[in-house]
């Protein structure tokens, strides 16, 4: 199952988002994942962190991100959302500003 | 802690990788030290800075580190009482790296002209802190091992291997326990991973048998699997052979 999360223009980047839930074998108990394409392309792997993460259960971490997304920094966003909208000004060439890191 | 007790420490530190004859460890009793108790998360040398003494460190948990512009923090490596992090500074003036509590400490500092006397006076002491730094510089090579080519649960079953062959060298351990006061976040500056992947590895360890943790302290439960989960050899440590298992 697929959904679109932004038409192509809507966001004034011309980028459309899907996100495709997945299974990803994450270990310590994470397996919700999400992918996340632009425009066809996969450009980032979401995990959504298990109980055991305990402050942070419920948010969503870059597991993987290409190509401008890809980061050394430990990202976690509140929501799909949230990370739709990083992902957005990175795609955009944005640098690093508005990334939100622990 | 008595007077004598840290530099019991020191000395235990030092014979677990070297001889000294009695007149040697009276040497190192009789050096001055300036002792002070210092915070958690407190720096005891900054990068750039040029130390004119060296920091023994009697109690705690220390660590070497050096951060990126954007914040990022590398840990370069763990320290625990009886070992002098700082050891290069007597050849290297300036510090090229920090050292940071991660952990209630305290230190004892030993003027590096002490240290230069006492090297002069006393080779085979000399010999031993050298023998010390190389000891080091083995351990930078297995982390470096580890950083680049090890998976995120190696990394870390490594580690905790080593704290415990370290820690049990000075005294620190209770059979196959001991008291590891660091948070996921800086496990994670140290090995090169996210705290998210700290976590998960911490789980699969419980998960698989290997460790658990109580009341701050690590318990390895097995410690031939951690070994192998960690492909962990102690001979870089050069311990003493009576101190490895």
């Amino acid at each position: 199952m697929t959904r679109t999360l932004s038409s192509p223009g809507k966001n004034g980047n011309g980028i459309s988002f899907t996100e495709q839930p997945v299974r990803v074998a994450a270990g310590g108990g994470d397996q919700e994942g999400c992918l996340i394409f632009a425009d066809d392309w996969l450009v980032a792997v979401l995990v959504r962190l298990s109980q055991a993460h305990e402050a942070l259960t419920g948010r969503w971490f870059l597991e993987a991100g290409f190509g401008p997304l890809a980061t050394k920094h430990n990202m976690i966003f509140e929501d799909l959302h949230d990370a739709e909208a990083w992902i957005s000004r990175r795609l955009k060439g944005d640098g690093q500003a508005g990334g939100r890191h622990s | 802690m008595a007077p004598s007790d840290h530099v019991n420490r020191f000395i235990r530190k030092l014979e677990s990788i070297a001889t000294l004859s009695d007149d040697e460890k009276q040497a190192l009793c009789d050096l001055p030290m300036r002792l002070k108790a210092i915070d958690a998360d407190q720096d005891i040398v900054r990068e750039g800075d040029r130390p004119n003494e060296c920091c023994l460190i009697l109690e705690g948990f220390v660590c070497r580190y050096m951060m990126l512009d954007d914040g990022r923090r590398q840990i370069l490596s763990f320290h625990t009482p009886g070992d002098i992090p700082d050891l290069q500074s007597l050849h290297l003036k300036v510090m090229d790296h920090s050292i940071g509590t991660l952990a209630p400490s305290s230190v004892a500092f030993i003027p590096h002209k002490s240290l230069h006397e006492l090297n002069d006076r006393y080779p085979r002491i000399a010999g031993t802190l050298w023998r010390d730094t190389l000891i080091d510089a083995a351990i930078f090579r297995l982390w470096m091992v580890g950083l680049g080519r090890k998976s995120a649960y190696e990394r870390i079953s490594h580690l905790l291997c080593e704290l415990q062959m370290r820690l049990r060298a000075v005294g620190l351990t209770n059979d196959h326990s001991y008291q590891l006061p660091l948070t996921q976040s800086e496990l994670a500056d140290a090995t090169g991973i996210s705290t998210v992947h700290v976590n998960r590895v911490l789980q699969d360890l419980k998960k698989d048998g290997l460790v658990t943790f109580q009341n701050g302290s690590l318990v390895i439960e097995d410690w031939e699997g951690l070994k192998k989960a960690g492909e962990f050899d102690p001979t870089y440590l050069h311990l003493d052979p009576g101190e490895v298992t």
